[in-house]
């Protein structure tokens, strides 16, 4: 017959047993967990940026600027490291691009974006003759033209447009902002277009 | 009795009769002393939060011995299974099987508050919480930073860029394993995809990678870093692959020192992950209004950091506190700590270290209670003493 001590050494026992298989169960990982625990966020924490380039997210970012107020970035490529759209539906937009190979030269270029307007081929001397701005510390030539735009791939040519921008030459890479949209839109986005234009800069990349 | 007669015990009482053994009180302590004294030399070579992870948290270690240069493994029981054997040893042996009476009433309040002392430790493992909370002056927060765990977190957004009032966290227990080559796969009821989580530093950069590196995600690759002496120096970094039925799989860095979180859309929703250190939210906000440093004369040393703040509650009422050393502010199982400051361009900043432990005063309570129970012996074997009779020397 046990005795109420010899009860008690046996339940201590068991609880001896039973803690040391608890404490060697606790929190196994698998190959496949569910996540189960969530923290309280706190009002004060800073919302952090959505969609946020790797550029972004790693401190890494070559180029800095202001996006002017009521526009919007949008998808970037590599092809356009900077993608700005404005307007009331996105009608206009404004990006920057670079192009290693300079592709062509400043008045193929220029041309080039004359041509998407519909209007005619500018010669060295017309090239000349206009007027320049300052991007990214590099002088460019300030290009206004309005037209029917076709962008590229784009089936047909829409109407009073204007494009406005800046080509440059960085050694042999080719510099170029861009905006284009409705006259109207382009014309009164200008200052924004400035704006931008001026908080552009290169930033030492990351070693 | 001779040993013939004597009842063999039975499973249950020859485990006790182990445990309430002086020989194993003796042997419990012996290692416990070594693994004290391996875990505070090793702590010059692995800082602090490993040596006292391996040495004093762990069921068991391995201790490499340097013998004339050739390293030998030696297994050792770790802290924390020695003190476990040792709560049980004195449970058994000090209170269980001590005689009781006014005579032992003393001890056995000593070995109770030594008890006490031990559960406050473990309570203090499982459920103490703590870490930095920076603030500028003017600035005000209700969250605090752990200094070593880390978290990788999801946190849903909605069209209109509004975030959930919770974020789900992956712990780094989960995680912390998983090198290069190995690698788990989360899920949750709420996702729309799961997480396969693979290749975790524990201290690394994110460079650019090379043209044609296959291993680049987004341009960029982990590259690791020698572990920092601290762990608080340490930068960690992984990789996640987002797997979902109706997208192609999204792969992505993630890196504690990453400015912005990587971001998942699905529909008109955004899961902002991210890796972090863990955050916990206060009951209370603290708002920093003026920071004082003072030095002894003559030198940068400092003599006294005193932090002026106001404790904010939840329903908005405010009340001024001052945080300085030594002297930190209790409220609701917080205590926050004046800790160190910093100074840059944008002012002076004033760190808190907060800690929230439900077994904070437990070790004075159980030191107060091993004092009167010495005191106790101590009055009794002096009364013992004085009323015994004299005995007069016979020549």
């Amino acid at each position: 017959m046990s005795t109420p001590a010899s009860r008690l050494k046996a339940s201590l026992a068991h609880l001896c047993l039973l803690l040391s298989l608890a404490f060697s169960s606790c929190d196994r990982v698998s190959e496949r967990m569910e996540i189960t625990q969530t923290r309280d966020i706190s009002t004060y924490e800073a919302k952090p940026k959505l969609n946020a380039y790797p550029q972004e997210r790693f401190g890494d970012e070559r180029l800095r600027w202001e996006t002017p107020a009521g526009w919007a970035q949008a998808e970037r490529s590599q092809m356009r490291p900077v993608n700005l759209t404005f307007g009331p539906n996105k009608e206009g937009e404004c990006y920057l691009a670079m192009l290693p190979g300079g592709a062509g030269g400043v008045l193929a270029n220029v041309n080039r974006w004359r041509k998407q307007m519909a209007q005619p081929e500018l010669t060295e001397e017309d090239l000349a003759k206009l007027p320049q701005k300052t991007l990214m510390g590099i002088q460019g030539v300030y290009v206004t033209v309005d037209g029917a735009y076709t962008n590229v791939g784009a089936p047909e040519a829409k109407p009073d447009q204007r494009l406005q921008g800046i080509v440059a030459s960085l050694g042999e890479a080719g510099l170029f902002v861009k905006m284009v949209g409705p006259k109207a839109l382009v014309e009164a986005n200008t200052a924004a277009f400035d704006q931008f234009i001026a908080s552009l800069k290169l930033r030492t990349p990351q070693q | 009795m001779t040993p013939m007669s004597a009842k063999p015990l039975s499973l249950s009482g020859q485990l006790f009769a182990i445990l309430s053994s002086y020989g194993l009180a003796i042997t419990v302590l012996s290692f416990l002393l070594i693994d004290t004294f391996l875990g505070t030399i090793s702590q010059k070579d692995i800082g602090l939060l490993d040596s006292q992870r391996i040495y004093f948290d762990s069921w068991w270690l391995i201790h490499d011995v340097n013998l004339g240069g050739t390293l030998i493994p030696l297994p050792l029981p770790g802290g924390g299974l020695l003190m476990v054997i040792l709560f049980f040893n004195m449970l058994c042996g000090a209170v269980i099987r001590m005689r009781k009476g006014w005579r032992t009433m003393g001890n056995l309040i000593s070995h109770l508050a030594i008890l006490f002392m031990l559960a406050a430790g473990f309570v203090s493992f499982l459920y103490k919480t703590e870490g930095a909370m920076p603030l500028f002056e003017g600035q005000a927060s209700d969250q605090y930073q752990s200094y070593h765990e880390r978290i990788l977190e999801v946190h849903r957004y909605d069209a209109s860029g509004k975030g959930d009032d919770k974020a789900l966290i992956i712990p780094m227990k989960h995680f912390a394993d998983l090198d290069p080559g190995k690698a788990r796969t989360f899920f949750a009821k709420d996702l729309p995809f799961e997480i396969l989580v693979t290749g975790y530093q524990r201290n690394a950069n994110v460079v650019q990678a090379e043209d044609g590196d296959k291993t680049s995600i987004d341009g960029y690759r982990i590259q690791p870093v020698k572990n920092a002496k601290e762990d608080e120096g340490n930068v960690s970094a992984l990789e996640i692959a987002v797997k979902s039925k109706d997208a192609a799989e999204q792969k992505a860095i993630l890196w504690e020192r990453a400015q912005e979180p990587f971001t998942v859309k699905v529909g008109d929703i955004s899961y902002a992950i991210s890796l972090s250190r863990m955050k916990w939210k206060l009951p209370f906000a603290i708002r920093l209004n003026d920071f004082v440093r003072e030095l002894h004369p003559g030198t940068m040393k400092a003599k006294k950091f005193t932090s002026h703040v106001t404790k904010i509650s939840s329903d908005g009422k405010e009340e001024p506190k001052v945080v300085t050393m030594n002297v930190p502010v209790r409220d609701q199982g917080y205590v926050v700590y004046q800790a160190s400051f910093s100074e840059g361009s944008s002012g002076e900043q004033s760190v808190f270290t907060v800690v929230t432990n439900p077994s904070d005063q437990w070790p004075l309570w159980s030191c107060v209670a091993v004092a009167i129970g010495l005191i106790i012996t101590f009055l009794g074997h002096l009364v013992r003493f004085l009323k015994r009779p004299l005995k007069t020397k016979t020549a």
